[in-house]
């Protein structure tokens, strides 16, 4: 095994599985960015990069790739040139676009990484098409949400009603974005590794960083 | 009657946690959530007694009503 995953702890056979695995990381600011960090050092050996947008001074909060020298570079262009630095044998296929898809085809997993809830309900349907499980994860304030969707069970239209038509950006702390990021990983893990989790089409996470409530909520309609 | 509310993310901010509410009988999902001066179009779920439901579903003495926001930033 290569030296840079011994302290993951993983045996060569779990590791082979990371390698093997594509990853679609659909937004590429402060979820999208953490999550393709995390899944690079923790081995996956492909990621499919997809961002419309430039950082701009708004991202420094929180996008972990966004600094003076980035600002008015394109998202997914910066994220990858970083991730080579960490791990120069990651395959990145890299799409300064909206998603379609093509961003996800091939994918055993897609992040939804996005900031709107009509662009999430559309990525959803996309991996529902192509029969990719969706992990799920966004963020207000002090306040995190983690979910898998799996293609069968649909949840993306239940926690974004057709009525929410807001498009004032919420506002989005940097240490709820990183644990957010960090779950989503986490579950990406476990798929990729088939180990049973909690979040796998049955339930979402709920996490209150202010009052330091995690709660499970059970979604079956 | 009695019915717990629980409220979650932002919607706690100003206002509580859990809380046991006494309501009037036939009271609706969507009336707790005005009388709690939340915006209906900021609502993302409604479970009543850990099942989905609607602002016109009816409460009943004894359930537990949880709501909770749309969460959309990334």
């Amino acid at each position: 095994m290569a030296e840079r995953y011994t302290r993951n702890g993983f045996s060569q056979a779990e590791q082979i599985l990371l390698q093997r695995a594509t990853i679609a990381v659909i937004g590429c600011g402060g979820l999208g960015g953490r999550t393709a960090e995390l899944l690079t050092r923790l081995g996956i050996g492909s990621l499919l990069l997809t961002d419309p947008d430039i950082f701009s001074e708004s991202n420094l909060n929180r996008q972990l790739f966004c600094n003076m020298e980035t600002i008015g570079q394109a998202k997914t262009t910066v994220v990858a040139g970083e991730l080579q630095k960490i791990n120069p044998g990651l395959q990145i296929s890299a799409f300064v676009q909206a998603f379609d898809a093509g961003s996800i085809h091939g994918a055993d997993v897609v992040i939804d990484a996005l900031d709107s809830g009509n662009a999430r309900k559309q990525l959803a349907t996309l991996c529902r098409q192509q029969n990719t499980p969706l992990v799920h994860g966004a963020v207000n304030s002090w306040y995190g949400q983690v979910a898998v969707e799996q293609p069968a069970a649909p949840l993306m239209d239940t926690l974004y009603p057709e009525s929410n038509g807001s498009t004032t950006p919420p506002n989005v702390l940097p240490m709820t974005v990183a644990l957010v990021a960090s779950m989503q990983t986490a579950e990406v893990c476990k798929y990729i590794l088939r180990q049973k989790s909690p979040l796998q089409g049955k339930s979402l996470l709920q996490c209150d960083l202010l009052h330091c409530q995690y709660e499970l909520i059970d979604h079956t309609p | 009657m009695q019915v717990q509310v629980k409220l979650f993310a932002f919607f706690r901010e100003g206002r509580f946690i859990k809380e046991d509410r006494e309501l009037a009988n036939g009271t609706t999902a969507g009336e707790v959530v005005d009388s709690l001066d939340i915006d209906r179009e900021e609502v993302g779920v409604l479970m009543l007694n850990s099942k989905h439901c609607q602002f016109e579903t009816i409460l009943q003495d004894g359930d537990v009503y949880a709501i909770f926001p749309v969460i959309g930033g990334g």
